[in-house]
């Protein structure tokens, strides 16, 4: 009782100081409020030293946790569009480290490619390696042509067998190159244009040395000047190739026999030179031009080879990537019986449903999520797709607006809650001041609140959805002290007028 | 000396309040506090978590009503002067402590009819209350408007699951032929073995519509593995081959048979163990499982647990068991009528709901409690237990009755929500409000004066200085 005494006292004695003390008090307690987080993972639900949760928990670290769906729905979906639709959607997403994985048509058409890229840059390099062998080896010859035309006391023939034989294996690994590139059909359109230029450039180069020859009616005119042709056939491909992806597994094929061709060609060359031999003297002078006409025919090959392996370094162009045409798509994702493969089973549904699953990263927590679902709506917004109709959904979806609805509900709810107290407390209370209990109620949210911050005790969904709980608990005790108060004082001025 | 402090009305008001007030709001509080500690024992971290936001609140508004509310009424009538005399008292409300004085007479009269009556129709909730549905399904809570919620719904009937189960296995190598082909049998026949399960994705599924439906000879499960995209491989095995994942897509179903299904699944397991590997069962669903099963079951226990705590610290307080027991016999009797009102409306439990055992003991308390202490503050002025039951009736009736009716007012938002959960249990804390009120102003009055015999009353003259 002492002590109740002694606070009346500090009340009556310090009323306007108490009141300043009190609103300090709760002015630093809701400074707190910053620190208030929203809680509303996993950890809401189940303690996180349960096995449940650390089960979870470990799913979640190496599996990824949950998925948005992105739903397309129409007929022919799988489309270049539809596809680059999703890969922009895709691209987008790559930024954000909350999302685990994105599997989608996407992923496994440009697994695909990826694949078959692979296989045609092995097939290229190899091409490389050749044309820079052949390249070599003509040159060495041509010069020891050359210098063997001038040098009059050399009688025999240099060992340009040896070297036509080097040649031949430089042939055959550019051969194995095309068949490489054969088995892999991606996405090389300007890589390949700017082959086959390149090739078109080396035939009408040896064309036109050819065409010089032919003054000198040699046969070797001929043979050089079939060579120059199988080179341009060549390179003509090739650029058809570029043009026409769809069709770039027949290419590698005629490629290859036209290489053979040209091996051919050489071999027989050689023979017949074998048989110039013994009219060495006479044909010294073709000899020296054939000479030349091999040294830049194999400086050409080292440039072509030079280029192309630059092209592959720093080009981009060589990227694997979605087709362009429906119809290197079609060859891609159908097999043979024209069926979809099966790989496409998860995603493609019913050739009337695509899907597109996108999986966060485990343990993410809610305003991420919904940040993301909020930036893949956005998406859809700014892209509108014409062919197909496009839904976003999944449980992070789904709970997202939850939230959502219920933040705002929450509001509206915390409004009216309010206005009922105050029309209850007007109608009910019949006290002067009396809405007093509920402005002091309210300033009582604000420190629990801010307590609750400086605690790290966060809001959930529970503690958001019954906050007007909180504060109509709280008025009771603010109604008791000023009922009693004002009945106390009634009671004096009644006795007083009695 | 404290004359020239108490010397004015309003001081002296002051003094009152605080002496006679401070202490009942006091035992309320800490009475409140202990019922919602039984929420801290909730296997739900949310649930612990409101029952401290609550537990904060009630203390923070204690003190600011002490500290703020009482010195600016203060301020109010001492500086201010008051010339508001005149308004006290309007003849409406003369009328209207008339009408509660006689109630409260007629109560006293009938007090035995009442207490049957009261303990009959608890004990009837309580006993319908027992096989109360329980509603878990979060997408039966929310606005069923919701475009969110139709979406998700189709997405179940293109895909044929939005739910999953995870079957983790662990190993030192899972990629070897033994246990992959433990991983494909499981994957086939839980298909065939359970009617939840609508389809089983792993690393077999996958690796066979690669592989025209074969699974791969001994060696080549590496090379299958490199050929599949990343993106896809990931979320069925990890990088270093010793984790890999089934996912189980099911029916969308409530907690009670998922619970089912996933006991049965842990046992099929059983059977159907592979030698080199570890199985775990998990997934959000099982989390949520395990939430809804904990908010859910353990209701009885914690209002039962709110209670004795309360009546420890009543005990404490008082050194007195009737006295500790008495503000506790309304709360049983509150719990009996809300269980018989939700069976009534036809309302199930939901996580929310199943808080409310707490806040009955929360609100109900307070009520008993300051209205007890009036009685017997009353009764030690020297009144006999009627007039002390009209003067407590009265006097904290009303105060009672205000604090009833703007809590009820407050509530009463929760009910215009478009969530189902809100509105019910906006509904339920309206009942139990009302309940509380009821049993305050209409039962104990009976209770205190059937008990008064047992608790001993020390007469004593006013101490106040008039």
């Amino acid at each position: 009782m002492k002590f109740l005494q002694k606070l009346s006292k500090l009340l009556i004695n310090h009323p306007m100081r108490i009141i300043f003390i009190a609103l300090l008090v709760i002015l630093l307690l809701g400074v707190g409020a910053r620190n208030v987080n929203m809680a509303t993972g996993n950890e809401t639900l189940v303690s996180t030293d349960t096995d449940v949760y650390q089960d979870n928990k470990k799913l979640e670290e190496e599996f990824g946790g949950e998925s948005i769906t992105v739903l397309y729905e129409g007929e022919d979906l799988l489309t270049p569009d539809n596809l680059n639709h999703m890969k922009g959607l895709e691209d987008q997403l790559e930024q954000n480290n909350a999302i685990f994985s994105i599997f989608s048509p996407v992923t496994l058409v440009e697994n695909m490619s990826t694949k078959q890229q692979e296989n045609y840059q092995e097939g290229l390099i190899d091409i490389i390696d050749g044309l820079d062998e052949m390249g070599t080896k003509l040159k060495e010859s041509g010069e020891k042509l050359t210098e063997n035309s001038r040098d009059d006391s050399q009688t025999k023939l240099p060992d340009i067998e040896s070297k036509m034989a080097e040649l031949d294996e430089a042939f055959a690994k550019m051969t194995s190159g095309q068949e490489k590139l054969k088995s892999g059909t991606g996405q090389l359109k300007t890589g390949l244009a700017e082959y086959g230029k390149q090739t078109q450039e080396v035939g009408e180069n040896l064309h036109k040395m050819s065409q010089e020859m032919n003054a000198a009616q040699n046969p070797q005119a001929r043979q050089l000047e079939q060579l120059g042709e199988q080179l341009m056939q060549l390179s003509q491909k090739m650029m058809q190739t570029s043009e026409k992806s769809a069709s770039l597994t027949q290419i590698p094929d005629r490629t290859i026999n036209g290489l053979n061709n040209m091996e051919q060609g050489l071999n027989q060359q050689i023979g017949e030179l074998q048989n110039f031999q013994a009219e060495q003297e006479q044909q010294l002078e073709e000899l020296a031009k054939l000479g030349d006409g091999l040294t830049e025919m194999g400086d050409n090959l080292i440039y072509i080879s030079k280029n192309m392996e630059e092209m592959i370094a720093y080009s981009d162009t060589m990227k694997a990537g979605l087709p362009e045409k429906q119809s290197t798509l079609d060859h891609m994702i159908y097999n043979d019986d024209n069926q979809l493969r099966s790989s496409f089973e998860e995603i493609v549904i019913d050739d009337k449903y695509m899907l597109m699953i996108i999986k966060f990263e485990g343990n993410v927590d809610d305003v991420t999520k919904s940040g993301t679902v909020a930036a893949i709506n956005n998406y859809m917004k700014e892209n509108p797709n014409d062919h197909a109709e496009i839904m976003v959904s999944g449980k992070p979806v789904l709970d997202d607006s939850i939230r959502t609805s219920m933040k705002e509900s929450m509001q509206k709810m915390m409004m009216l809650s309010v206005a009922f107290m105050i029309i209850v407390l007007s109608v009910v209370f019949k006290v002067s001041w009396r809405l007093l209990p509920l402005v002091v109620i309210l300033v009582a949210v604000v420190g629990t609140v801010g307590l609750m911050g400086w605690l790290n005790i966060p809001i959930t969904m529970v503690s958001m959805a019954v906050f007007p709980i909180l504060i109509g608990l709280g008025i009771d005790y603010a109604i008791q002290f000023h009922s009693r108060y004002t009945e106390e004082l009634r009671e004096g001025e009644d006795s007083y007028e009695e | 000396m404290k004359n020239k402090f108490f010397t004015s009305q309003s001081g002296k008001s002051v003094l009152r309040t605080v002496t006679k007030m401070v202490p009942a709001v006091m035992t309320a509080l800490i009475a409140t506090a202990l019922g919602f500690i039984s929420l801290y024992t909730s296997p739900v971290p949310m649930i612990q978590d409101f029952g401290k936001m609550l537990t904060l609140g009630m203390i923070v508004s204690f003190f600011v009503g002490l500290f703020l509310l009482i010195p600016i009424l203060y301020t109010r009538d001492h500086f201010f002067g008051s010339k508001r005399k005149k308004e006290s008292k309007s003849k409406k409300e003369g009328k209207a402590d008339r009408y509660l004085d006689k109630l409260t007479k007629i109560l006293i009269k009938l007090r035995w009819l009442i207490i049957t009556l009261a303990i009959i129709t608890a004990a009837l909730g309580i006993w319908v209350d027992t096989d109360a549905g329980v509603e878990t399904d979060v997408e039966n809570f929310m606005p069923q408007d919701d475009p969110a919620l139709a979406d998700i719904h189709k997405l179940r009937d293109i895909i044929g699951t939005t739910d999953q189960v995870s079957l983790v296995y662990k190993g030192e190598d899972v990629v070897n032929p033994e246990i992959m082909r433990w991983v494909d049998d499981v994957s086939e026949s839980l298909d065939e073995e359970f009617a939840e399960v609508v389809d089983t994705k792993s690393i077999t599924t996958a690796v066979k519509q690669m592989n025209d439906g074969e699974l791969p000879e001994n060696g080549e499960w590496l090379t299958h593995l490199e050929d599949m995209p990343e993106e896809q491989a990931k979320l069925l095995i990890n990088e270093e081959h010793t984790q890999g994942v089934i996912n189980i897509g099911i029916k969308h179903m409530e907690s009670e048979p998922l619970q089912a299904f996933l006991n049965d699944l842990e046992v099929y397991l059983e059977k159907n163990e592979a030698a080199d590997v570890e199985t775990t069962i998990t997934g959000k669903s099982v989390l949520d499982v395990e939430m809804i099963s904990a908010l859910t079951s353990g209701r009885y226990q914690m209002t039962l647990l709110g209670m004795g705590l309360v009546f420890l610290g009543l005990l404490l307080i008082y050194r007195h068991p009737v006295k500790a027991f008495i503000p506790l016999i309304p709360i049983i009797l509150i719990v009996g009528w809300s269980g018989a009102a939700m069976y009534f409306l036809g309302i199930d439990y939901t996580p929310l709901t199943a808080t409310l055992g707490a806040l009955i003991i929360g609100i109900g308390t307070e009520f008993t409690v300051l209205i007890m202490e009036r009685y017997y503050e009353e009764r030690k002025k020297g009144n006999d237990s009627e007039a002390a039951i009209r003067i407590s009736n009265q006097k904290i009736g009303k105060a009672i009755f205000t604090s009833a009716l703007t809590t009820i007012g407050g509530f009463s938002a929760l009910l215009i929500s478009d969530f189902v959960i809100l509105s019910n249990f906006g509904l339920m804390t309206l009942i139990n409000i009302s309940l509380a009120l009821f049993s305050t102003v209409i039962v104990m009055p009976a209770i205190l004066i059937i008990l008064d015999r047992f608790v001993k009353i020390k007469v004593k003259k006013e101490v106040q200085v008039g």
